[in-house]
């Protein structure tokens, strides 16, 4: 905005003359003025012009000074205003470019949200897909995954999850499921609770024959293994052939001797026995599985149980002998000792003989006892001579005899020979 | 005496509001009027006289009109206003003021102030 001097009237810059101008008229004036001042004096008029306009001064900085003075608030306006104006478009640039930003950053999260949403959909989904209900399904073979084992019965054992009680190491629990392998060897116990289990199969020969009378061992003990709710399906499987033998003959032992005119029965035993002393501690009536451990077996699962309440044994007549069992191979501990049953008092047995036996896939552990020393009926006979009562008759014999057990280990199968003896 | 810029800067506006009141006009008169009152020692340059006196225009201490000097050039008259009166009664307090305060500091005992 400029300055508009007022005027009274004819004297003052015509309308519209700009501040310069008036400002030009006045300096003009007091230039004049001062002039002819001096010229009054007695300065010449070129002299007394120049000594005014030395005495005004600088007249294009009192020009400005008067021009900022009437238009540096405008100036200053309009700068100020052109300033927020291209404040303002910048921060509208800014803004924008900000909200773009945003906007794109938005648009790349929501991607990336829309990413973890839809892995974490799938994470679901696969967590939904686990927490089915726990399963157990496997495959039992003879030997080789290859050859399944058919029609056989596998059971599904539960751990209790009370400790085991002090009379023994096996476990308490249940059979929950009674199983058959379809004809691939499959087997699936479907839908479980959460707990301890293990699965147990029969124990079979190379030809997939079981018979409980010809195992020392009758089952196999799994792996135990904890099903978590919504675990699923867990999956074991079972080799149930037994491929290493045990075959037990002897030498010059009789079936049976007669003592004092009393008929005293003789027989031979074998007690076998897998990864020390844990499945023989246990007083169940029947044969459970080993309960779960920290420690697993030394020969690792799945593990043998034995066929009898409390060992695996067999007690056989010399005549029957030899008599061949077929076992897993793994480490064995055994005892061999002989027993007299004599008619009307308690069985006496022999002080046993302890082999340590590693049995091997398709060998057979050909083991065979004998006396050390006199013939058992001679032993019987002086025995006579110095007892009258048969039960500490026997006794002293059974003390004396000291048994040998002698091993060979045998490349090619043998089949068993039963003896025929009529006693 | 030499003129200290920052002293007469401060004390220019009430001198001439002060000569403008007492009769003094146009600027080539006020000049002559302020260099007589101070015996020659202020406004030796001439033309600093009109930025002062176009600032006290623009506050309303001044009001101008043109008129026609007897040589018939256009001359532009000042006239003090209330404001300008009201304004030249504060500076005058606060001179006085300010000069006993400077001069008790500087030691000066003597002052002649003049108040009208």
């Amino acid at each position: 905005m400029s300055q508009s001097f007022a005027s009274d009237g004819g004297a003052e810059p015509r309308d519209g003359t700009s501040s310069d101008e008036q400002l030009a008229a006045e300096i003009a004036d007091h230039l004049a003025a001062a002039a002819g001042d001096l010229k009054r004096r007695g300065e010449a008029e070129d002299e007394a012009a120049r000594l005014a306009l030395a005495r005004f001064g600088d007249v294009a900085l009192v020009k400005r000074q008067c021009w900022w003075i009437h238009n540096g608030e405008d100036f200053m306006f309009r700068t100020v205003g052109i300033a927020l104006l291209s404040l303002l478009t910048i921060g509208v640039a800014v803004v924008g470019f900000g909200a773009w930003r945003l906007q794109s950053t938005l648009t790349s999260r929501t991607e990336e949200l829309s990413e973890q949403l839809a892995s974490l959909t799938t994470t679901q989904q696969a967590m939904l897909v686990q927490q089915r209900p726990p399963e157990i399904t496997g495959l039992a073979y003879l030997g080789d995954p290859s050859t399944p084992a058919k029609d056989v019965e596998i059971r599904v054992f539960r751990f209790s999850e009370e400790p085991a009680s002090d009379m023994g190491k096996s476990a308490t629990g249940v059979v929950t499921r009674r199983l058959r392998t379809d004809a691939l060897g499959r087997f699936d116990s479907g839908i479980l609770q959460a707990g301890e289990y293990c699965v147990l199969g029969p124990l079979m020969d190379p030809e997939g024959k079981a018979s409980e009378h010809e195992f020392l061992f009758s089952q196999l003990q799994s792996r135990p293994l904890y099903l978590t709710a919504g675990v699923g399906k867990s999956t074991v499987d079972l080799d149930l052939v037994a491929s290493a033998r045990i075959r037990l003959s002897v030498t010059d032992i009789p079936n049976v001797v007669t003592i004092a005119g009393e008929e005293v029965r003789v027989f031979v035993q074998i007690l076998v026995s897998t990864d020390g002393v844990r499945i023989f501690e246990h007083m169940q009536s029947r044969p459970q599985p080993v309960q779960p451990s920290d420690e697993p077996p030394r020969d690792g699962w799945p593990l043998p149980l034995p066929k009898s309440s409390r060992f695996a044994s067999a007690v056989q007549r010399p005549a029957d002998l030899p008599r061949a069992w077929w076992l897993p191979p793994r480490d064995y501990s055994i005892e061999l000792r002989l027993s007299f049953f004599p008619t009307n008092t308690p069985v006496i047995h022999t002080k046993p003989i302890p082999i340590a036996l590693k049995l091997i896939p398709g060998r057979t552990a050909a083991i065979t006892v004998s006396l050390l020393g006199d013939p058992l009926e001679n032993r019987f006979i002086a025995a006579e001579k110095k007892f009258e009562n048969i039960q500490p008759l026997l006794k002293s014999v059974a003390d004396g005899i000291e048994l040998n057990g002698a091993v060979a280990m045998e490349e090619r199968e043998t089949l068993p020979v039963r003896n025929t003896d009529p006693h | 005496m030499a003129q200290n810029p920052d002293l007469v800067r401060g004390a220019l506006e009430p001198i001439l509001l002060e000569l403008i009141g007492t009769g003094a006009s146009y600027g080539y008169e006020i000049v002559r009027a302020v260099q007589q009152a101070s015996n020659g020692e202020l406004l030796t340059q001439e033309g600093t006289l009109y930025p002062a006196l176009h600032r006290m225009e623009k506050r309303g201490y001044l009001r101008a009109t043109w008129k026609t000097s007897p040589e018939g050039r256009k001359r532009k008259h000042y006239q003090l206003t209330g404001e300008g009166c009201r304004y030249l009664e504060a500076s005058r307090t606060e001179w006085a003021a300010f000069s006993k305060t400077v001069s008790r500091i500087l030691g000066i005992t003597h002052v002649a102030v003049v108040c009208q």
